[in-house]
């Protein structure tokens, strides 16, 4: 059985930036297979790495400007997105999403890494998600079940 | 600072020194073989957590003070509801605090673990992050991120989340750990008993800059155990000990040029707090496992080198390690009263009979990098109406510019590259939270 993790990573605080962990507050009231679980990621890559152990595939969902009409979501595949490159820059507060799970997979902690980006409106200081993006949550709770 | 150094001219200026939390400058001048300036520039904008608490319930301020900090939010949680419950006079009961010490070792270990894993041991095993280490000693990663884990998921069991506790209240715990959780707890920790060995082997190995300075060290202290959660403050300047309430008889907090942080100073230019000033203070304190770590380590009080600071925190590694054990195996035994669980805010009916007296009260707890003061002044309903939080980094800040101006011309003979890694070595041995320390600048208006 492919047990598989499904991380939503971002800030809450920072409106359409929140759309991970809001997608996953939803997922929550669900029942799901057995070999999925579901983790609402913190801002921290480190706090994020440490929950990967023991799964053969990852999706992370998150909001990514990927230059596309707002509300687009698209599923890239990590092998197709620039590796990031480290230098002794490193900081524990500072570990970006790329940077984790570049470790990721120099640590063979997975597989196979999936992302879930969705093209925010707007990632200004906020609680709310704009209209745009609170509408596709059920959109994207169907891409993602795709990837299980 | 009049000495001739050997070197006519010297310029370092380290901008965001990285391995640290947050963002510090090392800013290093020799000019005509005179060390004109040498000290650690703090340049975040402060945060206000203070005036951002004014006006709000004592019930609900540990939540937001815990943001301070998203690796001691247990410690501002807990110093948070010891201030408000001390203000209104309000006793705990010994469950209530036994737990509580609980989860600030699980705190500890995950900051210390953090600390010498990610931020120093790079330094030790001769490579400029931890991510070259993925490369040559991926089982060392691999072993940190384990450890980490399991902090977090006591955590998470304990406080309902991995940062960020929620179940911690005034007057108490509004979840207890059932029998199976508590287990749970046991089992992570004694899955960890062999990795804490593989620690303590690596730090064997790590050589550690021959520098002394003996400044004043300052820790909470305790008659019945190595004080973390309760005790009073002490410093090795002074005979006896002073009550949290009175902490600004020890920590004299004032402002200087270079940095949005505050300094701070009591008998001398400055003092230490943190791994390092608890073990001189309170090394007989340390249980067997600790102090075993800490002959195996060759680490022996007095220690008045900073750099000794991080395995400082190795031996507390263990003491928290087998303490929880201990804690945990006190609950297994006698049971936990479940009749003591609160609700976060008062019912109705608790309501009723909840006396708030208004006043002032202080909570100091050990956090991982020092004694950590939050005093709040509430009101007869319960409100917050003036908050200070002095925190240890802070207090830090003018030890670190000291050791550096003395560092710095024990060092001068050599390169410019090698003076800038140990004075970036230094500044880290402090393991310095520079986000946490930023919390508050007096803007004062002519």
């Amino acid at each position: 059985m492919i047990n598989t993790l499904i991380a939503g990573v971002g800030s809450i605080l920072m409106g359409d930036d929140g759309i991970g962990v809001r997608v996953i507050e939803e997922l929550e009231k669900e029942i799901l297979p057995e070999n999925v679980r579901l983790h609402s990621g913190d801002v921290s890559g480190l706090d994020l790495l440490k929950v990967f152990p023991g799964f053969d595939s990852i999706v992370i969902i998150d909001a990514a400007d990927m230059g596309e009409e707002a509300g687009s979501i698209k599923v890239l595949n990590f092998d197709s997105i620039k590796k990031a490159q480290f230098n002794d820059q490193f900081s524990t507060h500072g570990m970006a999403l790329l940077e984790t799970l570049t470790l990721a997979e120099k640590l063979d902690l997975a597989e196979n890494i999936k992302i879930v980006g969705v093209q925010p409106v707007s990632t200004d200081f906020s609680l709310e998600l704009s209209d745009i993006i609170k509408e596709k949550i059920p959109e994207i709770i169907e891409v993602v079940k795709t990837l299980y | 600072m009049s000495e001739k150094l050997s070197k006519k001219a010297l310029d370092i200026n380290v901008e965001h020194l990285t391995r640290v939390e947050g963002h510090g400058n090392i800013v290093i001048n020799v000019k005509e073989g005179k060390l004109e300036k040498c000290q650690l520039e703090i340049v975040e904008a402060p945060r206000f957590f203070e005036a951002m608490v004014r006006g709000r319930s004592m019930f609900e301020v540990q939540h937001i003070t815990s943001r301070i900090c998203g690796i001691c939010s247990t410690g501002h949680c807990t110093a948070s509801v010891k201030a408000s419950e001390d203000a209104i006079g309000f006793k705990v009961s010994e469950q209530t605090k036994l737990l509580r010490k609980l989860l600030l070792h699980y705190e500890t270990l995950d900051s210390h673990l953090l600390h010498a894993y990610f931020l120093v041991a790079p330094d030790a095993l001769g490579v400029p992050s931890v991510l070259p280490l993925v490369e040559t000693h991926k089982e060392v990663v691999m072993r940190a991120l384990r450890m980490k884990k399991g902090y977090s998921d006591m955590c998470d069991i304990l406080a309902g989340r991995h940062t960020h506790p929620i179940t911690i209240c005034p007057r108490g715990w509004t979840k207890l750990p059932s029998k199976k959780e508590l287990e749970a707890m046991k089992e992570i920790l004694l899955s960890q008993v062999e990795d804490l060995a593989e620690t303590v082997n690596i730090f064997q190995s790590v050589k550690l800059p021959k520098f002394e300075r003996e400044t004043e060290y300052v820790a909470l202290t305790h008659s019945g155990e190595y004080a973390f959660y309760e005790g009073d403050i002490t410093t090795t300047d002074i005979d006896g000990t002073i009550t949290p309430r009175e902490y600004k008889e020890v920590i004299h907090e004032y402002h200087v040029a270079h940095s949005t942080a505050k300094h701070s100073k009591n008998k001398r230019g400055s003092y230490m707090v943190g791994a390092l000033a608890r073990a001189n203070v309170n090394f007989e304190q340390l249980n067997d496992e600790a102090k075993a770590v800490a002959s195996a380590l060759n680490f022996k009080t007095p220690c008045y080198n900073p750099f000794m600071n991080t395995v400082a925190q190795v031996v507390e590694i263990a003491h928290c390690m087998y303490d929880s054990i201990r804690i945990i195996d006190h609950f297994i035994e006698k049971g936990i009263d479940y009749n003591e669980a609160v609700t976060s805010w008062p019912t109705k009916d608790e309501w009723q009979s909840f006396e708030v007296k208004p006043g002032t009260g202080a909570g100091a707890v050990e956090v991982p990098r020092g004694v950590l003061v939050h005093e709040y002044t509430i009101d007869k309903k319960g409100v917050v109406e003036k908050a200070n939080c002095c925190i240890p980094t802070n207090q830090n800040l003018a030890n670190i510019d000291l050791d550096m101006k003395k560092l710095i011309p024990e060092i001068i003979g050599k390169t410019k590259e090698e003076i800038t890694l140990f004075s970036e070595m230094l500044v880290r041995a402090y393991d310095p939270c520079i986000s946490c320390s930023v919390h508050m600048l007096d803007v004062k208006f002519v």
